[in-house]
């Protein structure tokens, strides 16, 4: 069997359990008391552990068990979660990225020889917790039990078999321990059956334990017999057995009724502990998900794609009265099938918002601010490759938030608000749009910062005066501005709000700042769903058929010659008590302008915020479009968002109204 | 009646400091064997209580010998002694029949302790 064929799937699964140990540490700090977080992270990193160890990647496998050490130290509350080993455990998170990326990307792998000696520290320097005196701790022998084995328990005692937990101390200074542990199985195998060992078989065979181990044992035998069987082995501190009891507080020992009433009591609350809070049960998959590469994904997109150009090409050439039920069936299909292929596309906004909270978290440390993070709509689905591309936009004006908008915790209570500030991040769908909020209850826009940035950038004469909040975020988003006063670790590096502001742009998206001085900032980006197929309204200008994306036409007018006005030497129409400017977009992009009599086919479309009335030859009707990227040399003109294949066969180019005027 | 113990180890310096620590804690040692071949003989001809087992031994080694007396006597009660380092073959041992194991460099209490938790 070839394992390097399981790479990348692998990889995936490797991805999603760093990003659960990511987000596991994070409720970990806020409440280290939650058993069921631990257990969780454990678990991840167990299983980390055993992927990377099966795929021969060591590096990964070695750091890994270093890091399940720790937290199998935490688990069993031998080492208390202090700021240092959370601190500790989020740097190991990044290392594993790292390593991660290193090893499926087949690259150096950069030695982790220190980050080891950061966590075998954590492991060594705990205060000896375990070998207190036994007799204190007798009811602490339980362990807890998964489902199944508490089942076998349940039917060995159905057969007459008593449980117990045995205790095992091993002499400090014992040799070989893991041999030592051996011979205690293999003497207690003779009279028992070890349902299961704590710290694992595996954890014993590495030694990777104190001196201490506790087995679950089925047996006909005495507790004072398996007792007495293990105290027979050379270098055992001491030996513990009590009987087992689950959790519907049914001793699992019938012949033994030695045990008294309270120590049982107290053992069943030990085996199942921390009933975990409803909202601390967690899903971790609720869905079966298949996993697919994603340049399948794109070619079935792209192929339905042509199907849809083709069915409006066929549609085209059969007139309308010969349409008969196949055809409206066929149009009714492709229309489907098109919605699902698109739906393939669509995730959830919440691959990118996930990685937040970590990193505000971090922020918030370094900076010393206290930050609340608060997201909302984070199920909100929306084309994949937006979702890929969004991520650093977004980093940026939570960075941006963090580094110039919260204020340090003593202005804020200065100010008479809270001394912790709040970052909101959420995302809403919008017609066929998505919005993504990030604001903070910081200072706000600090304008006359702004200004004189600007005017010491040369982008505002000296002599202007105070500027709107408009004219403010105008100011943030142009290039080269930023208004950090040192370059810290979180922003201000130079590469400000422009090039957000031009990713945003890139798909199809505008970014709009709102502010309110001393109060509050929101940023609000507004995207497409998708970017493979839109609707389009299909015009002609100068014999050129082109097409208009539909969520920015408002309407369509016939205007008469005699309705257009002259406004500052532009030409404008009165739309319901509106001025609209007025625009020949053949004249826009270049072409010849029209020149004909008659009433005037006028398309509305909204940029930014306002309307704008487009004079065109024809008007087509709406059509759905596969939008390609024209690519090289000719990707960046006016105007032009890219280009169709229509379903004659010639070729539409798509308008970009955003940079259709100046 | 002092249990009897037979020691196997190829070195004499061995044999002889342990000779020394099993005779002063009241044990009787009735054989010393200086390989496997010599311990399996040995075992036959004196039926000691118990045996210790040095693993590395010309001719024959440790777990062989462990090996074939239990084949000869079920109820042998060896133990097998080590070097640091020989963590399989300990184990080897231990599931040939083994009843405890000892890692050089000795330590006089582990020996009695081993011996006595062994004839128990």
């Amino acid at each position: 069997m070839d394992i390097s064929s399981f790479k990348e799937v692998f990889a995936a699964e490797a991805r999603d359990y760093l990003q659960s140990l990511n987000e596991d540490l994070l409720s970990f700090e806020n409440d280290p008391r939650d058993k069921t977080t631990v257990d969780e992270m454990f678990r991840a990193a167990h299983s980390l552990k055993g992927m990377a160890g099966t795929m021969g990647f060591d590096e990964l496998a070695e750091f890994t068990h270093e890091m399940e050490s720790v937290l199998d130290l935490l688990r069993n509350e031998e080492l208390q979660p202090t700021q240092d080993v959370i601190n500790a455990l989020f740097a190991s998170v990044d290392t594993l990225e790292v390593l991660l990326e290193q090893t499926i990307n087949e690259e150096p792998i950069t030695s982790v020889r220190e980050q080891i000696a950061m966590l075998e520290a954590l492991t060594k320097k705990r205060p000896e917790v375990m070998p207190e005196p036994l007799q204190e701790e007798a009811a602490a022998v339980a362990v807890e039990l998964d489902e199944f084995k508490r089942e076998t328990l349940k039917q060995g005692i159905a057969q007459g078999f008593a449980g117990f937990f045995v205790k095992v101390v091993l002499r400090e200074n014992t040799v070989l321990k893991s041999v030592r542990v051996y011979t205690v199985f293999q003497a207690v195998e003779e009279v028992a059956t070890i349902i299961q060992s704590n710290p694992s078989v595996q954890e014993l065979e590495e030694e990777e334990f104190d001196d201490t181990f506790i087995l679950t044992v089925l047996t006909k035998e005495s507790a004072e017999r398996i007792q007495q069987i293990v105290e027979n082995i050379s270098e055992i501190e001491a030996v513990e057995v009590e009987p087992v009891a689950l959790e519907d507080g049914q001793a699992l020992e019938p012949e033994l009724p030695k045990a008294p009433a309270a120590e049982t009591a107290a053992a069943v609350e030990k085996a199942q502990p921390a009933a975990p809070a409803p909202a601390a049960v967690r899903q971790h998959r609720p869905e079966a998900l298949v996993r697919v590469e994603t340049e399948r994904l794109d070619k079935l997109i792209n192929l339905v794609g042509e199907l849809v150009t083709s069915r409006t090409q066929v549609l085209e050439m059969v007139k309308v009265e010969d349409s008969i039920g196949a055809l409206d069936q066929l149009d009714r299909v492709t229309t489907e099938l098109q919605y699902a292929a698109m739906s393939l596309r669509m995730v959830p906004i919440k691959q990118v918002f996930d990685r937040f909270p970590r990193m505000v978290r971090d922020l918030a440390q370094s900076s010393g601010k206290d930050i609340n993070l608060k997201i909302y709509g984070e199920m909100t689905e929306l084309d994949r490759s937006i979702v890929n591309q969004i991520g650093d936009p977004l980093v940026h004006l939570i960075r941006n938030s963090i580094d110039h908008g919260l204020e340090p915790a003593a202005d804020r209570t200065a100010k008479g608000k809270p001394a912790a500030g709040t970052i909101t991040l959420g995302a809403r769908h919008e017609g066929s749009h998505i919005l993504i909020e990030i604001s903070d209850d910081g200072q706000g826009l600090n304008r006359e910062r702004i200004r004189a940035k600007a005017v010491e950038k040369g982008l505002l004469s000296p002599d202007h005066g105070p500027i709107t909040v408009s004219e403010a975020a105008d100011l943030l988003f142009s290039a080269g501005f930023s208004t950090a006063e040192q370059v810290t670790d979180l922003s201000g590096r130079g590469v400000g709000l422009d090039a957000v502001k031009s990713t945003v742009e890139s798909l199809s998206g505008t970014i709009e700042i709102e502010s309110e001085p001393g109060h509050y900032m929101r940023t609000v980006i507004k995207l497409p769903l998708t970017l493979a197929i839109i609707k389009a309204l299909m015009v002609v200008a100068d014999g050129e058929t082109l097409a208009i994306p539909i969520q920015a036409v408002r309407e369509n007018l016939q205007v008469e010659r005699s309705q257009i006005k002259t406004v500052q030497q532009h030409e404008v129409i009165m739309l319901r008590n509106e001025v609209l400017p007025l625009y020949d977009l053949a004249e826009c992009l270049g072409f010849k302008p029209l020149e004909t009599e008659g009433p005037l086919s006028v398309i509305v479309v909204e940029i930014r915020g306002q309307k704008v009335g487009f004079v065109v030859e024809d008007l087509i009707g709406q059509q759905e479009i596969v939008i390609k990227s024209i690519g090289g040399i000719l990707s960046d003109i006016r105007g032009i968002a890219g280009a169709t294949v229509l379903g004659n066969g010639t070729i539409a180019l798509i308008i970009d109204n955003s940079t259709l005027i100046g | 009646m002092a249990k009897t113990v037979m020691i196997t180890d190829d070195t004499a310096f061995m044999r002889m400091t342990l000779k020394n620590v099993i005779e002063k804690n009241g044990y009787t040692v009735v054989a010393e064997a200086a390989d496997g071949e010599e311990a399996v003989a040995l075992y036959k001809e004196f039926r000691p209580d118990m045996v210790t087992m040095d693993i590395t031994m010309p001719k024959m080694d440790g777990i062989t010998a462990i090996k074939e007396i239990m084949k000869i006597d079920p109820n042998a009660k060896i133990i097998v002694c080590s070097a640091m380092g020989q963590k399989p073959m300990v184990i080897e041992a231990l599931s040939a029949g083994a009843k405890d194991f000892l890692v050089k460099p000795f330590d006089a209490e582990r020996v009695v302790e081993s011996l006595r938790n062994i004839s128990s």
